[in-house]
């Protein structure tokens, strides 16, 4: 029988955003702006404001040509200037090759073999508990913190690219920070500047107390992200600075649901379809007259067409995505069109009645919408359009008949994604998944040769139950699903589970894990596991207060580390099972029509 | 994404063509007077090899060498070949030599048990997906367990709030052997609903000496006895899903070793080389 290791359960703040923040730094910080004008009586004893500054922030010191973040990288922190200024640098953004990025650090092939041998026989052992192995763990983290890649010719950027200048008191990468995205543009240190980095914990617990703080964020939050999502926009591509700018003063904000929307759909899952469906907050109805273009900011929003006293799903769609083009081309004067650059005589639109809307829109959850008026888009965004451009966003969500709403076309040749299978998907939050796993169970042979392949993978222990919701013949397997909205990143106290620089996968850093069990229950899929961790000898290790096992979150990591990627999928020997990115309709319309 | 039916159609296609030219290859070595047993045979014993590999590469999944999908497409084109091989090897007779005849019957077991394994695979998969939940072979037994637990308390405690031992005798005779273990293997696999369809009856036949308060437990017993029919068809399929490797891999090895002492009789004393 061997002796369980204690050690004392993780906490919150037991692992500081950097060390080095002593009680001067603090003070100095408090009185700094905006921290000088909070009310600290907002905050409670076990999360003052000083304890989130000394544990949730920490003083960056950037050197000329730092790159403080870099566009596209998942952000968990946001920063605030203290001295000195920096350079954002405006599309087009930085080359790869001048960001530095190294590819990911994934096993050789030889390490990867090695673990044919080197697996653990005992699950889930994490054998850095050792007192040799804490203090490792702590100095790595410390210097990994520090290491920052530099550009080597800073003048030469910035006359190659336009930038816009941050001085002290701005505030940068708060989007990313708070929406859980990529960063949208690379930042760069002009001269040596002092930087204050907030992880999002604390950015979350401040913007949760202080109004005024709140406001700020969430002004700039929409001041800067509007340009960029409307510059990414493929319609808006042919716009001059002059239009965006117009399109951005004429465009307004909404949102709908709530941010926090997982606790919603888990009270309500059990409820019948009906219910559910109307407590969907309506975008727009279908009827509507089409009174400007909408494009989806973050979330996900249901289309659907009215079917007798039901709803049927058309298609769901998520960020980036424009709702109401079809119908603002239709109604476009035929006049106006033919002014167009491609000439619009192949246009017949304008012959046709006035049409609205043609679907209800629905937040699926939280949605952020932005409404470009119709009278906006006619006079800047269709003229610049072609011909064969105005056609293709000009194609109606045609009414079907009741026959082929109850079924999928048959003839083959235009096949579409069976409508149950859609509502299955819509109605689970299946498509909030960049890898969901789903499994063909026709081809199935049930050999689970992806859960021993999983396990392989990760020290023997699988990272995936063969086991989820079904759908005729197929299921979506609990697998995490490395969302596009994770809510199970919401809660993390110490930022433990975060977004992998590398792809974008949600992974979890298992030595600031503290087992606290957050994840799990905000995960609305119930793909994440605590497990309980054992040292090399097999045995529990537990807290030296209560002797309880020590837990840790357990999930899909997508095998980043693993140089074939997903094991699981390159393991099934019969086609059965596929990461599939629920974003992608063509690819998964393929991979269900096989 | 090409479609499965694309796919056997070229895998098929391209499989057709390999045979054909090794059949006008065959053709041609034979009218010219050379012995193409030799060449057959090495060709058989290379193809037999890589196909082994297809087992060596499941093994090793975390290495990036193909998907495990390509690989077994390889390992049944590549199979159906090696059956025209042999037949070519053994010039479409039987062998004669003791060693020769226990060899083909190896080739013979080996590609028997791979046909029958697409067969399964294909056939199986669907059957298990339409008539039962997802379960795990290994814990069957424990659900069966379970099961048998349910049974027993609700038969015992019928007797105690009825005062009527019917249900109970029933159990004792008909369904306490049903519940002990996986049953009706071969019925499950055969397709056939004989077995339950007859405890069933026997159920019904039952019913008529209950009254009311009986009924209600009944009802509960047929419930728990359709879940164990769902459980033994779902054990059924899976076992032999799994079983035919049972055959196919001993089958292979066997082979590779009776080949290869058939390679050093050739060489020693056949007039090989």
């Amino acid at each position: 029988m061997v002796e369980a290791v204690t050690i004392q359960r993780p906490q919150r703040w037991d692992t500081p955003f950097c060390e080095d923040m002593g009680a001067v730094d603090v003070e100095r910080i408090l009185a700094l702006d905006p921290f000088r004008e909070m009310d600290r009586d907002r905050f409670p004893d076990s999360m003052s404001l000083a304890g989130i500054i000394s544990n949730d922030m920490r003083v960056v010191d950037c050197q000329d040509g730092d790159i403080v973040m870099r566009e596209g990288d998942y952000g968990n922190s946001a920063f605030l200037v203290l001295k000195g200024q920096v350079r954002v640098i405006l599309q087009p953004g930085l080359p790869e090759s001048v960001l530095g990025r190294a590819p990911s650090q994934k096993k050789g092939l030889l390490q990867a073999l090695a673990q044919l041998w080197r697996n653990p026989s005992f699950p889930e052992v994490r054998g850095a508990y050792s007192a040799e192995a804490n203090e490792a763990m702590s100095s790595r983290a410390g210097t990994d913190q520090q290491a920052r890649v530099f550009l080597q010719d800073v003048p030469a950027v910035l006359d190659e690219h336009q930038t816009a200048t941050l001085t002290s008191g701005d505030m940068f990468g708060e989007i990313a920070a708070l929406g859980r995205t990529q960063r949208t543009a690379s930042v760069i240190s002009d001269g040596p500047s002092e930087l204050l980095e907030i992880r999002w914990q604390g950015l979350r617990d401040i913007r949760r107390r202080v109004d005024d703080f709140r406001e700020h964020v969430d002004r700039l939050y929409r001041e800067r992200s509007l340009a960029s999502h409307l510059r990414a926009t493929p319609m808006f591509q042919n716009l001059d600075e002059a239009a965006i700018a117009r399109i951005a003063d004429e465009t307004l904000f909404e949102t709908y649901g709530d941010f926090d929307w997982h606790t919603q759909y888990q009270r309500e899952r059990g409820e019948s379809f009906n219910l559910r469906l109307a407590g969907e907050p309506v975008i727009v109805a279908e009827g509507d007259y089409p009174d400007g273009l909408l494009l989806v900011r973050a979330g996900f929003a249901r289309v659907s067409q009215s079917v007798n006293n039901g709803h049927r799903t058309i298609r769901y769609i998520g960020r980036g995505a424009v709702f109401g083009m079809a119908e603002i081309v239709h109604n476009w004067s035929d006049g106006a069109v033919k002014t167009g650059p491609g000439g619009g005589d192949d246009n017949a639109l304008g012959d046709d009645p006035t049409k609205t809307l043609q679907a209800t829109l629905r937040a699926l959850g939280y949605v952020d919408i932005l409404r470009v008026p119709t009278a906006v888009i006619e006079e800047l965004v269709l003229p610049t359009l072609s011909g064969e451009a105005l056609d293709q966003y000009g194609q109606l969500d045609e009414r079907q008949d009741s026959a082929e709403a109850a079924g999928a076309d048959e003839t083959g040749a235009n096949r579409l994604i069976d409508p149950g299978m859609l509502e299955f998907l819509v109605e689970h939050r299946y498509i909030n998944g960049t890898a969901t796993m789903l499994m063909d169970l026709d081809r199935c042979v049930r050999c689970d040769d992806c859960v021993v392949a999983c396990a392989r993978a990760h020290d023997g222990n699988p990272r995936f139950n063969r086991h989820g919701r079904r759908h005729d013949h197929y299921m979506v397997a609990n697998a995490c699903m490395h969302c596009m909205d994770p809510v199970c990143m919401i809660g993390c106290p110490t930022g433990a589970i975060h977004r992998s620089s590398a792809g974008g996968q949600v992974v979890i850093n298992d030595t600031t894990c503290i087992g606290c069990a957050t994840c799990a229950n905000s995960c609305p899929y119930d793909n994440i596991r605590m497990v309980e961790i054992r040292d090399n000898s097999g045995a529990f290790i537990r807290d030296t207060v209560t002797n309880a096992p020590i837990v840790k979150a357990s999930k899909c990591d997508l095998c980043l580390d693993q140089p074939g990627g997903p094991a699981c999928q390159r393991a099934c020997p019969h086609d059965a099972l596929k990461r599939v990115d629920m974003q992608d309709l063509a690819d998964l319309e393929k991979w269900l029509n096989r | 994404m090409i479609t499965f039916a694309r796919r056997r159609w070229l895998n098929g296609f391209i499989t057709l063509l390999a045979g054909a030219g090794l059949l006008a290859w065959y053709t041609a070595y034979d009218v010219a007077l050379y012995q193409p047993a030799f060449l057959t045979g090495w060709l058989l014993l290379a193809v037999i090899l890589v196909l082994t590999l297809y087992n060596g590469r499941k093994k090793l999944s975390m290495v990036p060498v193909g998907t495990a999908a390509a690989w077994l497409q390889w390992h049944i084109y590549s199979g159906f070949l090696a059956i025209l091989i042999f037949a070519l090897h053994i010039e479409w007779s039987l062998p004669n030599g003791v060693l020769e005849r226990l060899l083909a019957l190896f080739f013979v077991a080996v590609a028997g048990s791979g046909l029958v394994g697409i067969y399964l695979s294909r056939r199986y998969a669907r059957m298990l997906t339409r008539r039962t939940e997802e379960v795990v072979l290994e814990r069957i037994p424990q659900f069966i367990a379970d099961l048998r637990t349910q049974a027993e308390t609700l038969v015992l405690e019928s007797a105690v709030e009825t005062g009527s031992s019917t249900i109970a005798d029933f159990y004792g005779n008909r369904l306490a052997n049903y519940f002990a273990a996986p049953r009706n293997l071969r019925l499950h696999l055969q397709g056939s609903r004989r077995a339950s369809f007859a405890l069933m009856t026997d159920l019904n036949i039952m019913t008529r000496y209950l009254n009311d308060q009986e009924m209600v437990y009944a009802e509960k017993l047929r419930a728990l006895v359709e879940r164990k029919d769902r459980l033994d068809y779902a054990h059924a399929l899976q076992t032999t899903l799994k079983a035919w490797l049972f055959v196919h891999l001993p089958a292979t090895y066997g082979l590779l070793l009776l080949a290869l002492l058939h390679l050093i009789l050739v060489y020693s004393f056949g007039g090989a080389g």
